[in-house]
C-alpha cells in the first residue's frame, strides 16, 4: 500500500510541476513555491522532492532544462516544457479528472450522481 | 579556422561530460539559499532561517543522489543511442564509398572472402575432430587405458591385464572393453559384412549414452550361452533396416545366428574408436580370460574407465602405474615391458592428429594474415585517393577518432561482406572435404558448418577487418589534418611515413609468403622422398578381398582348407588372373606379431623377439611380387595340416637372427605351447615388405603356411593383367556358386591401400602447395600495388629524369631495385621466421629436415620471382611516361 500511495503522489506530483510550468520556464525554487502557494502542504510535504521529479521529467523528455540567470542575478537552471510534455499534461489531466470523478462517485455517491 | 559551435556540434558530435554532481549540488544548494532569504525577508533570524530551509527541504543527500541516478542513466541511453546512430552513419558512408569503386570493393570482398573461407573450412575441421566434446553423458570422465611397451605408447590391451586393473583399481567407478568383430547381416538376398563391435555390457552405461529407442544390454546378455541381441546404429537403421521403429524386438540374421535388436543409438553418438561400427554386440570377454595364455599375450582390446568424480587422470594413472608394475613382477614373461597409459578420451585416436590439423590452422591463419596486409596496403592506396574527402571532413569537425572509426566500418563491412561470401563457399566445400578426408580423420563426420562455425567466422571477420584498417586508418586520420583543402591529392603530398608503412606491410607479406613457401617445400619434398620407397611388392593392379567363415559352419580346420583352397582355384581360373593368393594379412592393411625362439640357442625366458607374423600359399607373394631368395615357397598340395610344420621368412629376419649363414633347413619355434611346441622348418627366404605403412622400415616377419595355420578371416590377393576392379562380379558369382552365404568382404585395390597410407603426407602437400600459391599471389598483387602506386606518384619525377636524358635501363632498374626494397627485406625476415617455426613441422616430414637448404633457397627464389614479376609491369610503365605530358600534368 505505501507504494501505490507513493506512485499515486509521484504521479500527482509531476503533473503539478507540468501544470506549473505551461505559463513559461521557471527554475525550481519558483516550482516549489507555485505548488506549495496552491496546495499548501497537502501535495508537497518535503521541497526536496520536487527535484528528482523534475530530473526524472528530463530525462523522460518532458521537459528540458537550461542554465539561465534568476530574477536576483544568480545562475539557476530553468525547466520548461517540451511539446511532448505539453501533451502530456493534457492527456494526463484529462486522466486525472476521469480517476477523480470515478473514485469520487463511488466515495460520495449522492453528490456525484446528483452531479 | 573557428567554426560556430552548432556546426562543430553536428559533425564531430562531441561529447560533453557533463559535471552532474556539481550541477545538481548547485541546483540543490540555490534551493535553500533562496529558501533561507525569504524566510530572513519574513523577519527569521538567518541561523533559524537557514535550519528552516533545511527542514522543509528534507534530507539533501538522498534527493541530489536520486538526481545523480537519473541524470546518468539518461546520460547513457543518449550516448548508446549516439553511437549508434554514427555507426548508421558510418555504414553509410562506407557503403557509398564501396559503391563508389566497385573494382576495388570486389577485389577486397574476394581477398576476404579467400582468408576467411579457408579458416571456417579448417575451424569446422578442427572443431569437429578435436574441439567439440564428445556426445557422451560422462564425457569429461571417460579415459581411454592403452598399454605402453618398448614399441608404441598407445597399444591394445589384454583381456587379463583389463581385468586385473578393473579388480584393483579405485579411481574408476567403471570399466569397459571394446574389441572390432566383424557382422555379417544375411538377408533373402544378399550378405553384407558390416562393421561390428564386442563390448562389454556395461559399456553404454558407462558412457552416459541411452539408445534412442529401446535399451542397451543388460549384465547377464553378455555371458556366453545368453540369447544373442545386438544394438545397432542410427545409420544402419536409416540405410538398410528402413528405418521403422518397430524393429526393436525383432530378429535379424547376424553370422547366420538369429539376433535380437535391442536397440537403437541416436543419431548424434560417435563411437569412441572414431571408425564407424554398425553392429553391438556383447561379449563375454571373461570366458577369453580362463585360457591363460590368450588372456596375457594377446593384445587386441579397447579398454575404457570411467573417473570417480573428483578423481583426476594423473591420479588414476599413478594408479595404474603401481598396478601395472605389480603384474610385471608377477608375470614377467608376458608383461614385463607392459605399462598401462591413459588417456582422456577427447584426444584418444587423435594424437597424430591434432598436430597437423593445429599445423594446417597455423598455415590458414598465415593466409588470412597475408590476406590482411594486402587489404591494408589497397585500402591505403584508396585512402589516399581519398585524402580530399577526407580533409573536407577533418575540416568541418569530424575528429580524427571518428575518420579512423569509418575507415575501420567500412573495412568490417567489408570484411563480412567476403567472410559471408568465403562462408557460403566454405559450406559448400566442406562435404568434398569431409569424404576426402574421411580415411585419415577420426569423427570425420561430426564435422559441419553449424553455429559455432558462423560465430568464429564471423568474430574471425572483424578482427580481419580490425587488423586490416588500423594501419591505413590511423595514417588517414593523421594525414587528413595535414592535406590541404585546396591542394591536389595525388601531386606528391604522401607523406614519408606512408610509403614507409606501405613498404612494411609488403615485406610482412612476402616474409608470410616465405614461410608458408618453405612450408610447401619441406612437405611436398618428403612426399618425393615417401614415393620413392621401394615398398617391397608392386601394388599395381592387385585387388584383395577377405572372406569371413562363420565359426557355426566351418568349425574345423579340413573344412577351412577345404573351401578357402577350392575358391582359390576358381579365382586362379578366372579370366585376366595372373597370380592369386590367400594370406592372415594384406600390406598395410591389417598385421600381427608373433613370439618365436631358435631351438639351438634360446632365448632367454620373456627376452624373446616379437616378429610379424602372417600365414600365406604361395600365390601370395606372386601376387604381391614380393621375390623368393632362397630356398622354397609353401606348397599347398605338401604342407597340409598334418605334414611337418614349415614358414618362410623374410630376409630382414635372416639377416637379423642368421647373419651371414644360411637360414634354409633351420628350424624355429612359435606358438602358445612354449618350449613344448613343436619345431618348425625353415624352407624359403623371400624379400622384405613394407608391411606397417610406407613409413615404417622392414621389420623382421614370418609366413606360416596357410594350409597349416588357418584362418577363419583369410584374405585374399589377386593380381590381374587389366583393371583389377573389373574382376569383382566374377568373383562374386563364384563365392556364391561354392556358398551362397558368405560375403566378399572388403574389396579394396591395393594401390589404394598404399595411397592411404600415404594420404597424409599427400594432403599435406596439396593443401601448403594451394596455401604457399595463395600467399605468393597474394604477395605479388601486394608488390604490384605498392609498386605501381609509387611510379604513377612519381610520375612527374620520372619525366623531368626522362627529359633530362635518363635511359630507360636506368629507370627501369630504378623503379625495380625500389620495388625490390621491401621484398628483399621480407624474404631475410620470412627466412629467419621460417626457420624458427620449423620445429612445428619436424614430426610431419620424412626424409627431410625442417631447415633443409634446397627447400629455403627454392622458397627465397620463388619469392624473388614473384617480386620481380609484379615490379615489371610498373617498370615498364614508367619507361613509357612521356616526359612533356608528365610535365604538363604537374
Amino acid at each position: 500500500m505505501a507504494n501505490s500511495s507513493l506512485d499515486l503522489l509521484r504521479g500527482t506530483l509531476d503533473l503539478l510541476v507540468l501544470q506549473t510550468l505551461i505559463t513559461g520556464p521557471r527554475h525550481g525554487y519558483t516550482i516549489a513555491e507555485e505548488i506549495l502557494r496552491k496546495s499548501g502542504d497537502e501535495l508537497l510535504v518535503e521541497e526536496g522532492a520536487l527535484y528528482p521529479a523534475l530530473h526524472r521529467l528530463a530525462a523522460r523528455g518532458w521537459v528540458e532544462s537550461e542554465w539561465g540567470v534568476s530574477d536576483n542575478n544568480r545562475k539557476a537552471r530553468y525547466y520548461s516544457l517540451t511539446s511532448v510534455g505539453r501533451r502530456q499534461l493534457r492527456t494526463q489531466t484529462a486522466e486525472w479528472d476521469r480517476y477523480v470523478t470515478a473514485v469520487a462517485r463511488i466515495l460520495k455517491p449522492g453528490r456525484a450522481e446528483s452531479a | 579556422m573557428r567554426l560556430p559551435p552548432g556546426l562543430r556540434g553536428l559533425f564531430r558530435l562531441e561529447r560533453r561530460r557533463r559535471p552532474f554532481a556539481e550541477e545538481i549540488h548547485y541546483e540543490l544548494a540555490e534551493h535553500l539559499r533562496r529558501r533561507t532569504e525569504d524566510l530572513v525577508a519574513q523577519g527569521w533570524a538567518p541561523d533559524e532561517a537557514h535550519a528552516e530551509a533545511r527542514v522543509r527541504f528534507g534530507p539533501v543527500g538522498p534527493v541530489a543522489e536520486a538526481c545523480e541516478v537519473i541524470d546518468t542513466n539518461r546520460e547513457r541511453q543518449l550516448m548508446r543511442r549516439e553511437w549508434w546512430t554514427d555507426i548508421g552513419q558510418d555504414l553509410g558512408y562506407a557503403m557509398r564509398g564501396l559503391r563508389r569503386s566497385p573494382a576495388a570493393t570486389a577485389v577486397a570482398a574476394l581477398t576476404f572472402a579467400l582468408g576467411i573461407g579457408v579458416n571456417a573450412a579448417v575451424f569446422s575441421l578442427v572443431d569437429g575432430v578435436v574441439l567439440k566434446p564428445l556426445p557422451y553423458g560422462n564425457a569429461d570422465r571417460i579415459v581411454r587405458i592403452y598399454e605402453r611397451d618398448q614399441n608404441r605408447e598407445t597399444g591394445p590391451v589384454t583381456i587379463a591385464d583389463f581385468r586385473d586393473w578393473r579388480e584393483q583399481s579405485g579411481a574408476f567407478d567403471a570399466m569397459a572393453v571394446f574389441r572390432f568383430r566383424s557382422a555379417v547381416l544375411n538377408t533373402d538376398t544378399d550378405n553384407n559384412q558390416l562393421p561390428a563391435g564386442q563390448v562389454t555390457a556395461n559399456f553404454f552405461e558407462m558412457l552416459g549414452v541411452s539408445p534412442a529407442i529401446g535399451r542397451t544390454f543388460a549384465i547377464e546378455e553378455e555371458r556366453s550361452g545368453a540369447a544373442p541381441v545386438v544394438v545397432i546404429s542410427d545409420a544402419l537403421w536409416r540405410s538398410r533396416l528402413g528405418a521403422e521403429p518397430g524393429l526393436v524386438g525383432r530378429t535379424l540374421m547376424i553370422n547366420g545366428v538369429p539376433t535380437t535388436v535391442i536397440g537403437v543409438l541416436p543419431r548424434s553418438f560417435v563411437p569412441p574408436l572414431g571408425s564407424r561400427t554398425d553392429v553391438w554386440m556383447p561379449s563375454d570377454f571373461e570366458a577369453i580370460a580362463q585360457d591363460a595364455f590368450r588372456s596375457r599375450a594377446m593384445h587386441f582390446l579397447a579398454a575404457f574407465g570411467r573417473l570417480r568424480p573428483g578423481t583426476t587422470i594423473a591420479q588414476a594413472d599413478a594408479e595404474l602405474q603401481t598396478i601395472g608394475a605389480r603384474l610385471e613382477a608377477t608375470y614377467p614373461e608376458r608383461n614385463l615391458g607392459h605399462r598401462p597409459n591413459p588417456v582422456p578420451l577427447s584426444l584418444a585416436g587423435i594424437q597424430s592428429t591434432r598436430p597437423v590439423l593445429l599445423l594446417v590452422m597455423g598455415a590458414v591463419g598465415l593466409v588470412l594474415l597475408i590476406a590482411c596486409a594486402n587489404l591494408a596496403n589497397l585500402i591505403f592506396a584508396r585512402a589516399l585517393g581519398r585524402s580530399q574527402e577526407f580533409a573536407v571532413r577533418a575540416a568541418l569537425g569530424a575528429s580524427r577518432p571518428r575518420l579512423i572509426r569509418q575507415v575501420l566500418t567500412e573495412q568490417c563491412l567489408l570484411a563480412l561482406i567476403g567472410g559471408a561470401i568465403g562462408v557460403g563457399t566454405a559450406a559448400v566445400a566442406i562435404r568434398g572435404i569431409v569424404a576426402w578426408l574421411a580415411p585419415i580423420l577420426p569423427r570425420v563426420d561430426r564435422v559441419a558448418l553449424d553455429t559455432r562455425v558462423l560465430v568464429v567466422a564471423a568474430g574471425l571477420s572483424l578482427v580481419a577487418g580490425l587488423v586490416s584498417g588500423i594501419l591505413p586508418a590511423a595514417h588517414a586520420g593523421r594525414a587528413s589534418r595535414h592535406i590541404s583543402l585546396v591542394g591536389d591529392a595525388r601531386g606528391g603530398t604522401t607523406s614519408r611515413a606512408g610509403r614507409r608503412l606501405r613498404a612494411c606491410l609488403v615485406s610482412a607479406q612476402v616474409a608470410l609468403a616465405v614461410v608458408l613457401l618453405a612450408g610447401a617445400g619441406l612437405v611436398v619434398r618428403s612426399l618425393n622422398q615417401l614415393m620413392a620407397i621401394d615398398l617391397g611388392f608392386a601394388p599395381q593392379g592387385v585387388l584383395t578381398f577377405a572372406v569371413p567363415l562363420p565359426a557355426a559352419r566351418y568349425a574345423d580346420r579340413p573344412a577351412r582348407v577345404t573351401f578357402q583352397t577350392a575358391f582359390l582355384r576358381e579365382i586362379a581360373a578366372l579370366p585376366g588372373v595372373t597370380a592369386a593368393g590367400m594370406s592372415y594379412a594384406i600390406p598395410m592393411q591389417n598385421s600381427s606379431t608373433t613370439g618365436f625362439d631358435i631351438p639351438e640357442r634360446p632365448f632367454p625366458i620373456g627376452q624373446g623377439p616379437e616378429v610379424g607374423y602372417n600365414a600365406a600359399t604361395s600365390g601370395h607373394f606372386e601376387a604381391l611380387g614380393v621375390p623368393l631368395l632362397s630356398g622354397r615357397l609353401m606348397d599347398e598340395r605338401r604342407d597340409l595340416p598334418g605334414a611337418p610344420p614349415v614358414v618362410v621368412i623374410n630376409q630382414r629376419m635372416a639377416e637379423l637372427y642368421w647373419p651371414g649363414e644360411q637360414p634354409v633347413g633351420r628350424y624355429i619355434r612359435s606358438g602358445p605351447a612354449g618350449p613344448d611346441a613343436p619345431p618348425i622348418e625353415i624352407i624359403g627366404v623371400v624379400g622384405n615388405i613394407r608391411r606397417e605403412s610406407v613409413f615404417v622400415p622392414p621389420e623382421p616377419e614370418i609366413y606360416f603356411a596357410a594350409t597349416q595355420d588357418v584362418t577363419s578371416n583369410a584374405s585374399f590377393s589377386v593380381r590381374t593383367s587389366g583393371d583389377a576392379s573389373a574382376l569383382v562380379p566374377g568373383l562374386r558369382n563364384r563365392l556364391r556358386t561354392l556358398d551362397s552365404t558368405l560375403p566378399l568382404a572388403n574389396v579394396t585395390e591395393l594401390r589404394d591401400v598404399v595411397n592411404t597410407t600415404l594420404f597424409r603426407p599427400r594432403f599435406l602437400a596439396l593443401l601448403f602447395s594451394g596455401f604457399a600459391l595463395m600467399a605468393l599471389a597474394l604477395a605479388g598483387i601486394g608488390i604490384y600495388g605498392v609498386t605501381a602506386f609509387v611510379v604513377a606518384e612519381q610520375s612527374r619525377a620520372l619525366g623531368i629524369r626522362r627529359a633530362l636524358g635518363a635511359t630507360t635501363g636506368q629507370i627501369q632498374r630504378d623503379v625495380v631495385l625500389r620495388g625490390m626494397q621491401p621484398v628483399v627485406v621480407g624474404i631475410g625476415a620470412g627466412l629467419v621466421l621460417a626457420v624458427s617455426l620449423s620445429g612445428a613441422v619436424r614430426s610431419m616430414l620424412y626424409g627431410v629436415t625442417p631447415t633443409d637448404p634446397v627447400t629455403l633457397v627454392s622458397a627465397l627464389a620463388v619469392a624473388l620471382g614473384a617480386g620481380l614479376l609484379g615490379c615489371l609491369a610498373p617498370a615498364s610503365r614508367a619507361t613509357r611516361i612521356e616526359p612533356v605530358v608528365a610535365l604538363r600534368e604537374g
